[in-house]
């Protein structure tokens, strides 16, 4: 008796599990990502089938044919173009993404991954960049290894710049939450050497200016946020507010207040929000013998709570003056790492 | 009535097109024609219509005329004929003013007839009538751009310029309102009015997705920040480059503009509606053009990049921005794609940012490679200059004087020889290297007797007669020069010296009328408060001690440390006087009006009050006095030199003893306890029970510095952990925490660091602030952030440079730039060590080891020894240092192959009596087992030592 309730208590945890799940990708949508896909060969054949198995030149598909089933390999260089159950997924995730939904889009976008990652040579160039996507979601979700990880993954295959400088930043992002700080570090030093003077994002910057920061070392912190803020035109790159807040905090720590009040008029002039990085908020730890900022109606400029994590902040990227926030930007994390020491 | 214009000659053309037909065949022929968008013809068609059929009644209907004027005053506009149309289409205004799509058409169109017709105003005024007439609606944008470009055409600049502003903030389509605005800035650019084009620039929220002229916005931003810069206005130089984006980047953008401005003109030729269809896609195939030929410009040019960084980093420089100066100087120097003349402009500017960095070390190495580099450059003599500035700025006079005179033998014939003249003497000066100085100022004076500096050069030449206190010489020099140059600005500084010189000489007489005669000449000279204290010496030293006293009196607060130097001044008069009631008043007024948390030297001035008391017979009011003093400052943190008090009660109750002799003693636990001791132990108690906590620990910590002073270091240390325990650090006393403070970090205990803290946030002014900046520098070097704890022991040298604590700051900061390898600030820090006044024994031996340590980082074990040798010969009072300095030139003797005399050295070493640090007697005892394996020759007799 007491066994059969037991089950029907799991079951209704499950269900209710289930059900959480199903709202936005049901069981039985999910089933029908993996019905057969449609291959179209270089020589004008085409093919019907359900993946069936994958090596690094084939892929395997399982027929049905007159009298029973059949597996057929393709090699992958034999193959023009591939038709894969789920369009109307890839467009749900589309919406998600842009309505930056990122708990719908991790959803969808794992789905969509999880049934096309052994083909992502063969799928076109705006698919993957969709996909690319998903470690984004899945670090605005908290689940920053697997970011790491899908992030590695897709490189491989990202052709375009856009995917390629999404997931490197994804791939810092997620070394610096981790506190893999050895590593960040190096990705932060190669992605700032690798550019050109003008980039689009100032995150190398930024986590290089936040492992100094973190480390005391306040000077060499200004020097690395500085940089993006002198090489930005018209067109601030992402996590530039970020890396103003920074340094005027930098600068207040050095006892530097004409700089502070320099760079954090030059913030306002150039229409940028105040946006510090949570380190921030224990600054007064890290930064003694200085008092509140100025802000420049004389109330205090606010720093935010002491996180338990060490997370970056979300940065609305700028468009024109900063109005504008696009698509390329991370959104607040959520993850549960513990308190650094 | 005229129906459709004059009759005139018909090309023989169309009126074979209307031969033969009938009047309604004719006109839908014509409308036709007009319809296929063939305007020449129908042009023609029209002409031959109001020929053939003019005086017919159906074509003077009101209804024809409503179809026909419009048309026929278009096809005349569009095939060129701007006079014809215009006839037609003022007709129709006037026959049919009310608004609708076809008198839109009519309007607009009468509008371009004008301006194709030259009459610019009239195009203008018709334009701005259609935007009343028709407001809120698309083509009013397009009037509105339409009619900016013919006002600034007509050159009414301030009214276009105000009409540009109007329709920016209207609801036009933005791309219309973005290019008006960017036609108006080219305009202010034109005109050189960078100001109102500087403010156009930053008060506009530029939308680059929606704005096709990227181009103009970045050459106009480009020409205003140059502006800018040439007048020095080197922020808002700034704010117009931060406009200018780089050459790829907006070629690139530029040609996305172009694409889509092609789509846009495509879509609207195959789509567009409308009466005024026609002047939307003239509207867009005018911007394909114009973004074309910007676009080939721009492709035809060699990319501005480079040259505009140069500006933008010079922008920083002049706005006192030297780090981002830095960055983008350096960034253009490493650019190895850059030409070389470019890079070598951004390696010079380099050197001055980091010049005005104050980096010292790094302007030094990079000045030096430039050199290297480039030997023959214009800009090599300004690098030396700099870097001879900075050695002087770094009071390493003899490295700058050595570098003017590179300079001087490298560029004889430069421009700027006599004043490297001139400042190497000065530099000579300061090193106390007199006669050379003078020789350098009279050899100045001698080749540029005309030179603007040549009086100054006399003016030195005379003070290092002062500096080598030779005061006949210097005022035989100083007097001729005043009487000589009656009007130079330089003439009150050498009455000032005069004054100085005699007083120097103790002509006290001579000394009081030179100083009185400058005071009077010269009120609110800077020199005025010196020369006040130096008028109150004189007259001490004439023993006019109340002349003295009301000179003193006149000296403020205003001049910081001469303040406090004339107030005692004015004491010592006083009790020399035996003026015990002056003294008492002058003190008492001192304490009152004092700012309780600056006051210096509180605990002297009550002492002394205390003393005046005391000499009164008045024990009791003494006492009274220390009471009072004792009951408003002690127990307040804030309260600066209350620590003294502990001191100057001791010193009273002293002075008491000895004066009260066989007579009762005064009823005061002070006086009657058995020692003074035994007093401060139960005052300790007292105040510990009654909650006067920071009373309790300036008690406290004075007994621990008793026992500090007595050698008993670890008693020292138990009282102070006892009142850190004891005592909530809000009440501990400032240089209390900075005691209790530097214990714990000794220990290597980050959490010392709230104490230091605490010091510095609570007692911004306290020269205890010294101690915290030290004890942060040592917690940093604990944790390895070496720059961190340098930029600590810098600020404490800058802020508080003659605080006691100084010298040992400069040591561990000299410590410090060895490690992180910069050697040249290092030896520089540790040799000022060694020059400071006053410092001895220990200080200077450990100066040498830090001089010491430093050559063997540097890998220079020849240059290391002598320091070692030094310390064993003169400082064998500290026996760590000289059995480490045994050692050390031990092994350095022993690495530069001089085996024999690192064995004399281990022996002197373990021959010393005395304990020997275990670790190091057995590191020299494997050492010399090493060694003697080689045992050679015969030792010669005598130490060896180095040149």
């Amino acid at each position: 008796m007491r066994g059969a309730a037991t089950r029907g208590v799991l079951l209704l945890v499950g269900l209710a599990v289930s059900a959480t799940c199903a709202e936005i990708l049901p069981a039985g949508e999910r089933a029908r990502l993996h019905e057969p896909w449609t291959v179209r060969l270089r020589d004008g054949q085409e093919i019907r089938g359900r993946l069936a198995g994958a090596s690094p030149d084939t892929l395997q598909f399982r027929r049905i044919l007159e009298g029973g089933e059949a597996t057929v390999s393709l090699e992958r260089a034999e193959i023009e173009s591939l038709s894969l159950p789920g369009r109307k997924w890839l467009q749900r995730a589309q919406e998600a993404v842009r309505a930056e939904d990122w708990p719908a889009a991790r959803e969808i976008l794992a789905a969509l991954y999880d049934q096309r990652r052994v083909a992502l040579d063969l799928l076109p160039a705006r698919q993957t960049d969709l996909l690319s996507f998903l470690p984004r979601a899945q670090l605005a979700t908290g689940a920053t290894a697997a970011a790491l990880s899908t992030a590695g993954d897709l490189l491989d295959h990202a052709t375009t710049p856009t995917t390629l400088a999404r997931l490197r930043e994804i791939r810092l992002l997620g070394h610096y939450r981790l506190q893999l700080e050895g590593e960040a570090r190096a990705l932060a030093e190669a992605g700032r050497a690798a550019g050109p003077r003008y980039r689009d994002s100032a995150l190398p910057d930024l986590v290089l200016a936040l492992l100094a920061f973190r480390a005391g070392e306040v000077e060499n912190g200004l020097r690395h946020c500085l940089r993006p803020l002198v090489f930005s035109g018209p067109r601030p790159p992402r996590y530039l507010p970020a890396c103003y807040a920074l340094a005027i905090v930098a600068a207040h720590a050095l006892g530097e207040e004409d700089l502070r009040d320099t760079l954090d008029a030059e913030r306002r002039q150039r229409g940028l929000p105040w946006n510090p990085p949570p380190i921030l908020a224990e600054w007064p730890e890290r930064a003694p013998g200085r008092g509140p900022l100025p802000g420049a109606d004389g109330a205090p400029l606010p720093l935010g709570r002491p996180s338990a994590a060490p997370a970056l902040p979300y940065v609305p990227v700028a468009g024109a003056a900063g109005r504008t926030p696009s698509r390329a930007s991370v959104p607040p994390p959520s993850d549960s790492s513990p308190t650094p020491p | 009535m005229v129906l459709l214009g004059l009759v005139g000659p018909v090309p023989a053309r169309a009126e074979a097109a209307l031969r033969g037909l009938t009047l309604d065949d004719a006109l839908a022929t014509t409308l036709r024609t007009f319809r296929s968008g063939d305007y020449g013809r129908a042009h023609q068609l029209f002409g031959s219509l109001a020929d053939t059929f003019g005086q017919e009644e159906e074509l003077r209907t009101p209804r024809a005329r409503r179809l026909l004027l419009p048309a026929r005053g278009y096809a005349a506009w569009a095939s060129g004929h701007s006079r014809e149309a215009l006839r037609y289409l003022e007709e129709y205004l006037a026959a049919f003013p009310d608004p609708g799509p076809r008198h839109s058409l009519v309007l607009y169109t009468l509008a371009e007839a004008y301006r194709g017709e030259g009459k610019l105003r009239a195009a203008a005024d018709r334009f701005a009538e259609f935007i009343d007439t028709y407001p809120g609606t698309r083509e009013a944008g397009l009037a509105g751009l339409q009619r900016a470009h013919l006002l600034f055409q007509l050159g009414e600049t301030e009214e276009a310029l105000a009409w540009a502003d109007h329709f920016f903030r209207s609801g036009a389509a933005a791309p219309l309102r973005y290019q008006v605005r960017l036609r108006a800035l080219q305009e202010l650019v034109e005109a050189e009015r960078f100001a109102e084009a500087g403010d156009w620039i930053e008060a506009t929220p530029w939308q680059l997705d929606s704005m096709p002229e990227l181009a103009v916005l970045a050459f106009s931003s480009l020409q205003v920040g140059d502006a800018f810069l040439a007048e020095g206005k080197a922020e808002r130089a700034l704010r117009a480059y931060r406009q200018v984006p780089p050459y790829r980047e907006l070629v690139e953008r530029q040609r996305h503009q172009l694409t889509r401005a092609r789509r846009e003109l495509h879509r609207e030729r195959a789509t567009g509606r409308g009466p005024l269809a026609h002047a939307w896609a003239t509207h867009r195939q005018r911007k394909v053009s114009r973004l074309e030929g910007q676009l080939q410009e721009l492709e035809g040019m060699e990319a501005y990049t480079p040259a505009f960084l140069l500006r933008y980093g010079q922008a920083f420089l002049a706005a006192d921005r030297p780090r981002e100066a830095h960055l983008v100087f350096r960034s253009l120097a490493s650019d190895a794609s850059l030409p070389g003349p470019l890079r070598e402009e951004a390696r010079y500017r380099r050197i001055l940012a980091l010049y005005a960095l104050d980096k010292a070390g790094e302007t030094l190495a990079a000045a030096r490679e430039f050199q290297e580099r480039y030997p023959h450059s214009a800009r090599t003599p300004e690098v030396l200059y700099l870097v001879a500035r900075t050695e002087q700025e770094r009071r390493r006079y003899g490295e700058a004087a050595a570098l003017f005179a590179d300079l001087i033998n490298s560029y004889p014939d430069h421009s700027l020889v006599p004043r490297w003249q001139f400042t190497r003497a000065f530099n000579l000066s300061r090193l106390g290297e007199y006669e050379a100085a003078r020789a350098g100022f009279t050899r100045f004076r001698r080749e540029h007797p005309d030179h603007p500096l040549a009086l100054r050069a006399a003016y030195g030449h005379a003070l290092t007669w002062i500096f080598a206190k030779e005061y006949g010489k210097a005022l035989q020099e100083l007097e001729t020069l005043a009487k000589e140059h009656p009007d130079h600005p330089l003439h009150p500084e050498i009455r000032y010296r005069i004054a100085a010189a005699h007083y120097g000489r103790q002509d006290y007489p001579r000394a009081r009328q030179a100083i009185e005669a400058f005071l009077e000449a010269y009120p609110g000279h800077p020199r005025t408060p010196e020369a006040t204290v130096l008028r109150g010496d004189i007259l001490m030293g004439e023993g006019d001690l109340l002349a003295a006293t009301r000179a003193f009196a006149r000296v403020t607060p205003a001049a910081g440390n001469l303040y406090a130097y004339a107030v005692f001044q004015q004491g010592k008069i006083f009790r020399a006087l035996e003026r015990h009631d002056l003294l008492l008043r002058h003190f008492s007024t001192y304490l009152r009006e004092g700012d309780t948390r600056t006051l210096p030297r509180r605990g002297e001035a009550l002492y002394w009050m205390g003393w005046a008391h005391l000499r009164e017979g008045r024990p009791g009011k003494a006492l009274a006095v220390l009471d009072e003093a004792v009951r408003r400052f002690g127990n307040d943190p804030a309260a600066a030199g209350a620590g003294e008090l502990v001191p100057a009660l001791g010193e009273l109750r002293r002075e008491i003893r000895a004066e009260t002799g066989p007579a009762p003693l005064p009823d005061h636990p002070l006086v009657q306890a058995a020692s003074f001791a035994a007093w401060r132990a139960a005052e300790a108690e007292r105040a510990r029970k009654a909650g006067e906590l920071t009373w309790y620990t300036r008690l406290q910590a004075a007994a621990a510095r008793e026992r500090q002073a007595a050698g008993e270091e670890a008693m020292a240390r138990t009282l102070l952990l006892e009142v850190d325990e004891a005592v909530p650090v809000e009440q501990l006393d400032p240089a209390v925490l900075a005691e209790i403070g530097l214990l714990h970090a000794r220990e290597g205990y980050a959490f010392a660091e709230r104490y230091f803290r605490r010091i510095l946030e609570e007692f911004p002014d306290h020269s205890a602030r010294a101690e915290a900046w030290y004890g942060l520098a040592l917690l940093a070097r604990e944790r390895g952030a070496l720059p961190a704890a340098e930029r600590f022991l810098a600020r404490l040298e800058k802020r508080l440079p003659h605080h006691p604590r100084a010298p040992r700051a400069r040591l561990l900061r000299g410590s410090l730039l060895t490690e992180m390898g910069e050697y040249a600030d290092a030896e520089a820090v540790l040799q000022s060590v060694l020059r400071l006044p006053g410092v001895r024994g220990r200080l200077r031996a450990e100066a040498l080891a830090g001089l010491a340590r430093l050559k063997t980082a540097e890998g220079r074990p020849r240059q290391a020894i002598p320091f070692w040798q030094r310390i064993y010969t003169l400082y064998r009072a500290f026996p760590d240092l000289t059995a480490e300095a045994y050692y050390e030139s031990a092994r350095q003797f022993a690495e530069i192959g001089k085996p024999r005399a690192a064995r004399r050295s281990l022996r002197e070493m373990l021959d010393q009596p005395g304990p020997l640090d275990p670790q190091l007697a057995l590191r020299a005892e494997d050492l010399l087992a090493e060694l003697e394996e080689d045992v050679g020759a015969k030792e010669p007799s005598g130490k060896e030592v180095l040149p």
